[in-house]
Parts: structure tokens; C-alpha cells; sequence
């Protein structure tokens, strides 16, 4: 009855990951996480790999395995912990993102792990919002080095109370760690039952059936793959301090059932926010691989699917950051590229899978003073697919955050949008067309500073097999009468009454038009 | 006379009483044209007929197939995309295919106007003359079938709504107004339910113009999905009101039901041929203003129906790693599973049938054979690949079917903070009565309730239901402010009487509720509270039930302010006559754990009130057939209803 058994407990588990995310999301009070869904949840078993997730955001999902790894030979694990981090050195991505790890038990033995990982508002640093262009993680904000929020059932006061005096909106992170913590007490109370229904001994073998069933899954899809090396290269526009092409390369190869995807040869770490930890660039190959299965069906997401695909990364490059290196946008902004350059590489392999490069960017735009921390992300055009035209207007691949709606931005902070729309004639053309990006139009009711992080506004997103590149995006500054051009990275102070125009990139078409 | 008639997508039900006793009629759907079937079923009344309620799918069907008028959607300058962007995100992570919801507004017909409200409700760019005479006269150039208008912060001064309105009314056509649709913040939520209602309006209108020529001395009511009925003149200008309207009578005749055996926690399974509909009622009957109609926000109160894409019809396949699925791809009702003769799809309805819980010869009354033959055909391909015999493949294609109705049953129960053992099952639809007792077991639910009308329950809902309408108005007050919140909530009060008065209802038979929208300041979602004098601790009740933990320091607002107006309902004296015995029980062999064991099979006309009898057992009726499980215990009670005790 095995086959049976897959999909009853395929179910109960990714159900349980998908009710700590309700549960963290309607009662959490950041907007990125409340409202634009800037989160994700998931299961690991003792050993520390992946049973399920629920569908969040992508670029968290296939970070934590990175996590797991990192932080469960840290810890003499007791029953009653909550560990929490956002040490984009060991496992984690950017500092906003705030990790909670909470250790399972079941008849006194260790039995799951449980993840739940958000971005928070503001984490402290230089700028409001946390998301800034920086040279050293110190400045991007506080870094917590995996410790314990609760140990053996003892909130640490202590620590808490001295980590969030140095924000900008104590009460809100507060909130916000509370719904995280609810999050994770629902998803172990239901991860006791299930134990107590099925018996441990039981759920571990299954878990290691679905492993194995998503494994057998994933290398159907790498068989497809005519065996050879494939090679690509994309760059980033810059790291936000100097005008420079940061170029990104891989090499694909594949062999018996695996895949070896090599990014050894991609640049050296950077000044600037750019750097990529090495667990972001996981979460980015995972993604393209996960996408790719999904052209063969539904398969549950877990520790199987990787077990095929083998990551290459030199420490110290753009694709490896160490510390100090700052990481603001890797997770952002590199991540996409990462995508942009395998799916590049695949192009060729899964001729009729892969679309052309997306918007590439999350076109992120952080605002705030003393009074107020607010951040966002603007999407833009989807690649042409084979055959059919990209989606106009939505966040691609790595994330898929929902937008603030506009009157309960202007309800809750001094800005007013003007103006969002789609960018008409943004995508590039080709037999399928690449959607169309987006414009934002922000005016500031009291003086602020402002972050942009974006990217393809050098280079624009590619075509596929004679399709055009989608148009790069603009950020414009107006002051009065003057029309300023505002670098992709930026920090600035705007006054009352200025405007920031944000045209976010299409997407690359797909074939030669006809 | 008063006749209640629920048009579904196979069936059309009327339901009417004579002398205290329910007569249900039961004809063919006749999806093209409705009304037709609606004529046929009513030449079975014997009396002249004086009030019609009727359950509509039309309003539905319009939009699912995208058969809704042309129309002109208005917003502020800016904002054109608004319908085309929503919510910025794609509905799949993992799928380089995915697809945006299907558009049911032209691009080309979507205009911007110069103008804004800023956040407060102030005019900061008033809206010009000239601007309305030039929309005007495009308009009329690009003609189209009915308006949508939706200005940025409008929920807060509907004055340039008004205006547009005002001077685009010399068109002649209908003009649904965001700040009267749903006056509240969000919006592409606004825009979307004002645009749906703008696209349903001529549809339903032309429909029941029809129909009301056809029934010209008949009181026409039209079922909403808040689970009351309004009369048609409201109905064609709050179109997007009909939506949900059968499955919405069914959760409302089951509560009716179970308040008769004294009890008010339950949770209705509705289980039809593509889909499943869930609810949980706790005392009063739950609605939802996160309605999400194929792709778009529909964002007014709707009765909170959770549905899973687990049907009878449901196609079951083996997957590329081995593993067994079901759905939610269907077979329909056409051309249905393998063993309806027009396809070779394996559905849950033949895993039934070869499981012998369902009986070739016994469905719909015997009027249907069903060809067994044909199923095991179907299934014998899944066998093969599972490896399994067609008896153990059928029960797993059932098991899986459960994990996933079981899963939508957690999810309103279990999920929310709700305990399934303190609640009852009610179970209506043609197919639920199989699977009842496997679900009741896997959540640990105590007791089943199964009407004996249970194959037409909406028109029973439907027959019952009073005549309801929501006001609702974003406020966003500071929830300690108690006066500004009591001067609002009366102002809604007297403007929600005259709306109610100007329909004709005399204001001595009407009463109201009040809820209010409220949440910790800050947060992204609202709690829908019932308004008492403890509002503030009702509300951190409620938080912590749901999600485990109160902020004492907190500020609260109250976000949204909602009155429910209701007027009186009929008499509910209703009975079941005993119909005639059909058949005596006989031994039949039905497929379980244990593998194949004798059960009985019992008409379920041949039943006395008050009888008792145990599982294993087959329960037939002309359209629902039950499977009674081990351990399961049948008590017939008053009007022949099945109430099953787990033991």
C-alpha cells in the first residue's frame, strides 16, 4: 500500500507546514510579512533534512536545508528550545530574515526539527528598513549568531531585551517574533499528534519513502537532460559603489542521474551589498530544478529532490560570501541572477522548459525616519515561455511577495503612490513575448531616506532563440521641476514633496517573431 | 403558495410544503437556458404558486465561463491596470508555466480619470467637468454594457463616485459604485467585487427579466451567498450578491436541521461530483469576505464554504514516482466516471462500485444502471502499476479521496482553533453518504446527521431562509474610542433601516447584527467580531483561540463596521412523509479492510422512526446511497433523518 501511503502523508505533513504559515501570517505585524507574505515555514527530521514546506517564498525554502546543516551540530538540542539567527554566514540570507528553529521531541527522543523564517521590517543599522547599500554586514544591521530565544522553556529577557532596543519599532518586532513563536507551538502540537496517531517508528519510514519517492522523481527530469556539459554567464550591473560587471558563471554537467552544477569561476566577493551567501544560491538552483520537475507533475518538496544535484561553490566569490562581506541584496538581487545564468546554461538541455530571463531584479525600495520603517518590492515582466507569452506585472522566481495594497500604505505612512501601472512595451518581442514590467510612482509627505536596490538597469533580461531582450528598468528622481536619473543602487534623502518614479525591466522574448 | 427551487449543475430541486408536509420534485438541469427546467419542475405544484426563492447558478456560470456583459472599468489616474496587476504575485512558485487568472475585463475599456482623495478622505485633486464629459463622449463612441467605477480611497468620501455616476447615468446602463458595493479599504479587493458585480448585472438581470415574464404574478426572491434571499430589483444591482448562492442555501438547511436534535456544532459535508464543500457552523453560521471567485477577490460576506476538487468524478493516476493521486482533474457529470458508459476515466464513483458501496442497479431510483464492467476496466491500468489487486487499488483511490476532503475538514475545524469531536457531521450531496463515516473516524468526530432529502438539501435550506442584507463601512477607530465607535454605528443603523424600508420591509419585522472588523494595530488581517458591550475582550478572546497569544499593550482599531439585516422567516412546522417500502433488505458484499464482508442492505423507506440498527450496513434512498461502517451505530430519527453514533 505504499503508493497509497505516499500521498496520505505527503498531506498531513506539507498540511502542517502550510498551517504555521496561516497562523503566522494573520496574526504578525510587519507588512512583508502580513501582507506581502515575505515568510516561509517547513519540517526537518532529526537528522536534519527536509520532510516538507509549505509554498512560500523561494528564496528562503532552499535555504534551509543551509540552515539545518549549519546550526544542528551547534546545539545540545532539549526539549522547550527555540534557537534564533539571521546569520547569513551560517545558513541564513539577509539580515532581515529572522530564523526560529524550534527542536521537536517525542517520548524523550528528538524527533523533527521546525523552521519558520520572515523578514522583519528592520533589523537595525545605518538605514531604516535594514536594506541598504553597505560594505560590511555590521552596518546592515544586527547579526545574531545562532542562540537560544527560549532555553528549556526560559524566554531569554535578556538577550531579547537587549537585541530589540536597538530597532526602530521595538513593539513590531516584538509582535512579529511572538506570531513567529505561535507558528511554530502549532506546528509541533500538530506534529505530536500525528506521532501519537501513527507512532514515530511508523512516520519515520514513511518519511524516508517520500524521500526516496521525490528522489526517483527528480532524476526522471535529470535523464531528459542529453548527458554533456552546458556553460552560461550573466552579470550583475554593479555592486552599488563602483561601475563595474560582477560576472556570473556556471557550468552544467550531467551524468547518471545527477546533475553537477559549477560555479566556481563566477567573481570574487565585492565591496558593495551584492555577495550572495552560499545558502542563496542553493535556494536559487533548488528553485530552477523544483520548477523543472514540475513539468512532470506535483512532487512533494524534501531532502529527495536535492539529493541528485550537486552545488559547486568557491568561498569568497560572489555565489560564497564570507564574512564581513555585506549581503543585503545577494539574496535579493543575486539570487535572480543566479537563476538568469543556469537557466541560461539549461537553455539548450530542456529546450522546451526553460523561458528566456525574467525582470531579474526585486526592485526593492526601503523608506523611512525617525518615525516610521517601511520596505517593498515591485515586480516586474516574466520571460517568454515556449510558447507562450510572459506574464506581465508579477514577482518572478525567487520571490513572490504580494504588493502593500496602496490605501493601506497611505493609511499607515506618510507617502502617497501616484501612479502603478504596467509598463507598456517592456517585454522584448519574439514568437512569445516577454510581459511587461511595472511603474511606481511614490511622493514623500515628509522628508525620509530611501534605499533602491535594483538590478538590469545596465544589463537588460535575455531573449531565447532569436526572442529580444525585455527593456532595462529606470529609477528617476523628480525634485520641483528637475528630473534626476538615480543609479540602480542607491542611498538618499528625499524632502517633501519629491517623487521616485521606479520602471521595473521586462522580460526577454522567446523565438524569433514572425 | 411558496415553492423553493435550487437549479445545480445536474439537478433542479423545488421543495414546497403541504400541510406541514415537505414535497421535494426533482427534473434534469437544462444549463443553456435554466428557466426551462424551472417551468418543468413547477408544473408539478398543484396549488397556484405565490412566492418563487430560488438558488441560482447563473451568476456563477456567467463568470466561470467569462459570459458576463462588456463592461467599462472607471479608477483614478494611474490606475488603470489595477484588475490586471492585483496582487503583483503568481498563484504557482514552482511552475515556469503558471497562468494569471483569465481577464474579464478588456484592457481597452479600462479609463482613468483625474482626480484623488488622499488617505483621510480629503479632496486633494478635485475631479474636473470636462474630464466626465470627455469619458463621456468616449463612452458613448466605445459603447459598452454596464460600468465599474472604483477611485483610489473612495471607501472614505464616495463624492467623486457619485459625480461620475451622476452624468454617466445619461448612458442607460448599469453603473455599480465601489463606495456602495463595499465601502471598505484594499483596493484591488474593492475594484475586483465592484467590476464582478458591474459584469454579472446585465446577465442576471436579462435572466430574471425572463423569468419574471414567465412567472408574471409570482413573488421572485433570489437566494444570495450570505445565506438569505433579496428580492429580484436589489438582486440585478448587487448581481455579484448571487454568487454561491445553492451551496449557500445547503449550509443553512443543514443548520435548520441540526437545530432541530438540539445542536449548533456542526460541520456540513457536501460532497457533489467535481468539488466538495466544507463549512463549520458554531452557533451561528460563519461568512467570509476573502471569497475568492475563480482568480478574483469577491470580498463581500459570503457564508464561509471551504471547497476541495474531491468529487465522485474525480480521476484517479499514478504519478511519475510511483505515488497514488486523485484530482482534482473530473469527469463531470459529462461524461462522467467510467461507469456512467461514456468514458474510460477511473473515478472514486467506480472505486465505489467495485467496493460494492454502491449498487449498479439502485442509482438514481434504478432509472441509471450502472455498468460495472466498465470500472474495473478503468482501474485495472492503476493495478497493474501499483501492483495491487482492483479491490485493493479501489480502496486506495478512496483512501486518497478522504486525505484530501479530510484535509479540507482540518482546515476549517483543526486550524482554527476548533475541536471536531464537539462537533456533528452534517452530510448532504448526492455521494457524501459513502464516505461519511471514514472521515468522521479520521477526525474523530462523534456523530453524522443525514437528512433523508439529503440529494436536493439546497432547495431545503432555500425554503427556510429569511431575507438578509449587509451594510459594511471601513471607519478605522481606535477601538477604546467607545462614543465615535457608538455615533458610526448608529449612523450605519438608520441608513441600513431606510435602504431596507425604501425595498418595501416594514421596519417592525426586521432585526439586525453588528460586527466589527478588528485587529491590533498594525496587523494585515481583521477578525470579524459580534458586537457586544465586551467588544475589546471578545476580541482578544478570539485572537488567542485562533492564534495562540494576545498583545496586552497593544493598541486595537476597529477596521471595518458590518450591520446584518435580517427579516422574519416562515414557519419551519415541517415533516417527511413516509413513502412506501421498495424492496426488503437483502445480503450484499462490500469491499473493506478486512477484505470482503456481507452487509446488509436496508431501504431506507422501509425505516421507522426511532429504530436502531448497527454497521456494517448499506443504506439506500433514490439519490443518496449510505455506507454505514463498523462500529457505527443508526439511530432513525424524527423525519427519518440518520443520525449515526461513532462507538
Amino acid at each position: 500500500m505504499k503508493a497509497i501511503e505516499l500521498e496520505i502523508f505527503n498531506n498531513l505533513f506539507s498540511a502542517i507546514a502550510e498551517e504555521m504559515g496561516i497562523v503566522l501570517r494573520r496574526s504578525s505585524f510587519s507588512p512583508n510579512i502580513r501582507e506581502r507574505c515575505d515568510f516561509s515555514c517547513a519540517i526537518f527530521d532529526e537528522k536534519g533534512e527536509l520532510v516538507s514546506q509549505a509554498s512560500h517564498i523561494p528564496v528562503h525554502l532552499g535555504a534551509m536545508p543551509e540552515t539545518m546543516k549549519s546550526i544542528l551540530p551547534l546545539f545540545n538540542w532539549k526539549e522547550g528550545d527555540v534557537i534564533i539567527t539571521n546569520d547569513p554566514f551560517s545558513g541564513g540570507t539577509h539580515l532581515p530574515d529572522i530564523t526560529l528553529i524550534k527542536p521537536v521531541f517525542f517520548e524523550n527522543s528528538l524527533s523533527f526539527f521546525l523552521v519558520v523564517r520572515a523578514h522583519h521590517a528592520d533589523v537595525g543599522g545605518k538605514y531604516a528598513g535594514s536594506m541598504a547599500v553597505a560594505t560590511h554586514i555590521e552596518e546592515e544591521g544586527i547579526l545574531i549568531k545562532p542562540t537560544y530565544l527560549i532555553k528549556g522553556r526560559t524566554f531569554q529577557i535578556s538577550f531579547f531585551e537587549n537585541f530589540i532596543k536597538n530597532l526602530r519599532n521595538p513593539l513590531e518586532r516584538e509582535g512579529d517574533l511572538k506570531a513567529q513563536i505561535a507558528s511554530i507551538i502549532r506546528g509541533e502540537k500538530r506534529l505530536i499528534e500525528l506521532c501519537k496517531k501513527y507512532g514515530l517508528s511508523k512516520l519515520k519510514a514513511i518519511i524516508e519513502e517520500l524521500k526516496s519517492y521525490s528522489q526517483r522523481a527528480m532524476e526522471k527530469l535529470l535523464e531528459k537532460a542529453p548527458k554533456g556539459e552546458y556553460y552560461f554567464t550573466d552579470y550583475l550591473d554593479d555592486d552599488g559603489l563602483e561601475e563595474l560587471d560582477i560576472p556570473i558563471k556556471v557550468k552544467v554537467t550531467f551524468k547518471n542521474k545527477k546533475v553537477i552544477v559549477d560555479f566556481s569561476e563566477s567573481a570574487s566577493q565585492v565591496k558593495g551589498c551584492v555577495n550572495a551567501p552560499k545558502a542563496v544560491t542553493h535556494s536559487a538552483v533548488y528553485y530552477v530544478f523544483l520548477s523543472l520537475l514540475n513539468t512532470l507533475g506535483e512532487y512533494p518538496i524534501n531532502e529527495g529532490c536535492f539529493r541528485p544535484i550537486e552545488i559547486i561553490t568557491k568561498p569568497g566569490t560572489v555565489v560564497s560570501a564570507t564574512y564581513p562581506s555585506a549581503v543585503a541584496a545577494g539574496n535579493v538581487e543575486t539570487s535572480q541572477r543566479i537563476v538568469d545564468t543556469l537557466l541560461g546554461a539549461l537553455s539548450e538541455a530542456f529546450k522546451d522548459f526553460v523561458p528566456s530571463a525574467s525582470c531579474g531584479t526585486m526592485n526593492n525600495i526601503a523608506m523611512g525616519n525617525e518615525a516610521f520603517a517601511y520596505y517593498e518590492t515591485i515586480g516586474g515582466g516574466m520571460g517568454a515561455r515556449p510558447g507562450k507569452d510572459g506574464l506581465s506585472g508579477v514577482h518572478t522566481h525567487m520571490t513572490n511577495t504580494l504588493n502593500t495594497p496602496v490605501e493601506a500604505l497611505e493609511h499607515d505612512y506618510p507617502v502617497r503612490i501616484e501612479r502603478y501601472s504596467l509598463r507598456k512595451n517592456s517585454g522584448g518581442k519574439g514568437k512569445y513575448r516577454g510581459g511587461n514590467g511595472l511603474i511606481r510612482e511614490y511622493i514623500f509627505l515628509e522628508p525620509c531616506t530611501v534605499t533602491i536596490l535594483s538590478e538590469r538597469r545596465k544589463h537588460s533580461p535575455y531573449g531565447l532563440f532569436g526572442g529580444k531582450a525585455g527593456k532595462r528598468g529606470k529609477n528617476i528622481l523628480i525634485k520641483g521641476k528637475e528630473k534626476i536619473y538615480l543609479p540602480g543602487k542607491v542611498n538618499l534623502k528625499v524632502d517633501k514633496n519629491d517623487r521616485i518614479i521606479i520602471k521595473t525591466p521586462g522580460g526577454g522574448g522567446w523565438g524569433k517573431e514572425e | 403558495m411558496k415553492v423553493a427551487i435550487d437549479t445545480g449543475g445536474t439537478f433542479t430541486d423545488l421543495l414546497y410544503l403541504e400541510d406541514g408536509f415537505l414535497k421535494p420534485e426533482k427534473v434534469f438541469s437544462t444549463p443553456k437556458d435554466p428557466s426551462q427546467a424551472i417551468l418543468e419542475v413547477l408544473s408539478y405544484v398543484p396549488e397556484r404558486l405565490t412566492t418563487l426563492v430560488h438558488g441560482s447558478t447563473v451568476g456563477t456560470n456567467a463568470f466561470l465561463e467569462r459570459k458576463g456583459a462588456e463592461i467599462a472599468f472607471i479608477t483614478t489616474y494611474g490606475f488603470e491596470d489595477l484588475l490586471f496587476i492585483g496582487r503583483q504575485a503568481r498563484p504557482k512558485l514552482y511552475d515556469f508555466f503558471v497562468e494569471k487568472p483569465r481577464p474579464f475585463v478588456k484592457e481597452k475599456n479600462c479609463y482613468g480619470v483625474k482626480e484623488r482623495i488622499d488617505a483621510k478622505g480629503k479632496i486633494i485633486k478635485p475631479l474636473r467637468k470636462v474630464s466626465i464629459e470627455r469619458l463621456l463622449k468616449i463612452l458613448k463612441e466605445n459603447p459598452v454594457e454596464a460600468i465599474a467605477i472604483c477611485l483610489i480611497n473612495s471607501y472614505l468620501n464616495p463624492f467623486h463616485e457619485k459625480k461620475l455616476k451622476e452624468v454617466l447615468s445619461r448612458l442607460k446602463i448599469p453603473i455599480s459604485l465601489s463606495s456602495e458595493v463595499l465601502p471598505e479599504f484594499r483596493e484591488f479587493e474593492r475594484a475586483s467585487t465592484t467590476a464582478i458585480n458591474a459584469y454579472l448585472s446585465p446577465v442576471m438581470s436579462k435572466y430574471l427579466k425572463k423569468l419574471k415574464k414567465k412567472l408574471p404574478e409570482v413573488n421572485l426572491y433570489i437566494q444570495q451567498s450570505n445565506g438569505g434571499w433579496m428580492a429580484v430589483e436589489e438582486v440585478e444591482r448587487f448581481s455579484s450578491h448571487t454568487v454561491l448562492s445553492g451551496p449557500a442555501g445547503g449550509v443553512s438547511g443543514a443548520f435548520i436541521l441540526a437545530k432541530t436534535f438540539g445542536i449548533s456544532k456542526i460541520i456540513t459535508f457536501d460532497m457533489g461530483g467535481t468539488s466538495t464543500d466544507v463549512c463549520l457552523i458554531d452557533g451561528r453560521i460563519p461568512f467570509t469576505k476573502e471569497y475568492n471567485l475563480d482568480g478574483f477577490p469577491l470580498s463581500i460576506p459570503v457564508i464561509d464554504i471551504h471547497t476541495v476538487g474531491a468529487g465522485g468524478g474525480s480521476i484517479a493516476y499514478v504519478d511519475v514516482g510511483g505515488a497514488l493521486k486523485v484530482g482534482p482533474e473530473s469527469a463531470g457529470a459529462d461524461p462522467g466516471p467510467a461507469c456512467y458508459g461514456k468514458s474510460l476515466f477511473p473515478t472514486v464513483t467506480d472505486a465505489n462500485l467495485i467496493l460494492g458501496r454502491l449498487l449498479p442497479d439502485a442509482f438514481l431510483g434504478g432509472k441509471y444502471k450502472l455498468q460495472k464492467e466498465r470500472s474495473l476496466k478503468a482501474l485495472s491500468s492503476i493495478s497493474k502499476k501499483l501492483g495491487l489487486s482492483i479491490e485493493e487499488t479501489a480502496l486506495g483511490v478512496i483512501k486518497v479521496a478522504n486525505t484530501v476532503m479530510g484535509r479540507a475538514l482540518r482546515r476549517i475545524s483543526i486550524e482554527r482553533g476548533y475541536d471536531p469531536k464537539e462537533f456533528a457531521l452534517v452530510c448532504f450531496g448526492g455521494a457524501g453518504g459513502l464516505h461519511a463515516c471514514s472521515l468522521a473516524k479520521e477526525l474523530e468526530i462523534k456523530e453524522i446527521i443525514i437528512p433523508k432529502l439529503a440529494g436536493g438539501f439546497s432547495a431545503f435550506g432555500l425554503l427556510f431562509s429569511p431575507p438578509l442584507k449587509d451594510f459594511s463601512q471601513t471607519v478605522w477607530i481606535e477601538a477604546k474610542e467607545k462614543e465615535k465607535l457608538l455615533e458610526y454605528i448608529n449612523w450605519l443603523q438608520k441608513s441600513a433601516y431606510s435602504h431596507m424600508e425604501k425595498l418595501g420591509f416594514k421596519k417592525e419585522t426586521l432585526s439586525h447584527e453588528i460586527f466589527l472588523d478588528m485587529r491590533y494595530k498594525g496587523q494585515g488581517f481583521e477578525l470579524t467580531i459580534p458586537y457586544f458591550h465586551s467588544y475589546i475582550e471578545e476580541f482578544e478572546r478570539e485572537h488567542e483561540k485562533q492564534f495562540g497569544y494576545k498583545v496586552k499593550q497593544f493598541p486595537i482599531e476597529v477596521v471595518t463596521l458590518r450591520i446584518r439585516i435580517r427579516g422574519k422567516t416562515d414557519n419551519t412546522n415541517w415533516k417527511i412523509e413516509k413513502k412506501r417500502e421498495k424492496f426488503s433488505s437483502f445480503q450484499t458484499r462490500v469491499f473493506t479492510e478486512k477484505g470482503w464482508i456481507e452487509v446488509p442492505v436496508i431501504d431506507w423507506d422501509s425505516l421507522k422512526i426511532g429504530e436502531n440498527f448497527k454497521g456494517p450496513a448499506l443504506v439506500l434512498e433514490d439519490f443518496t446511497t449510505v455506507w454505514v461502517e463498523e462500529n457505527f451505530m443508526v439511530e432513525v430519527a424524527e423525519n427519518y433523518t440518520l443520525r449515526i453514533f461513532r462507538k
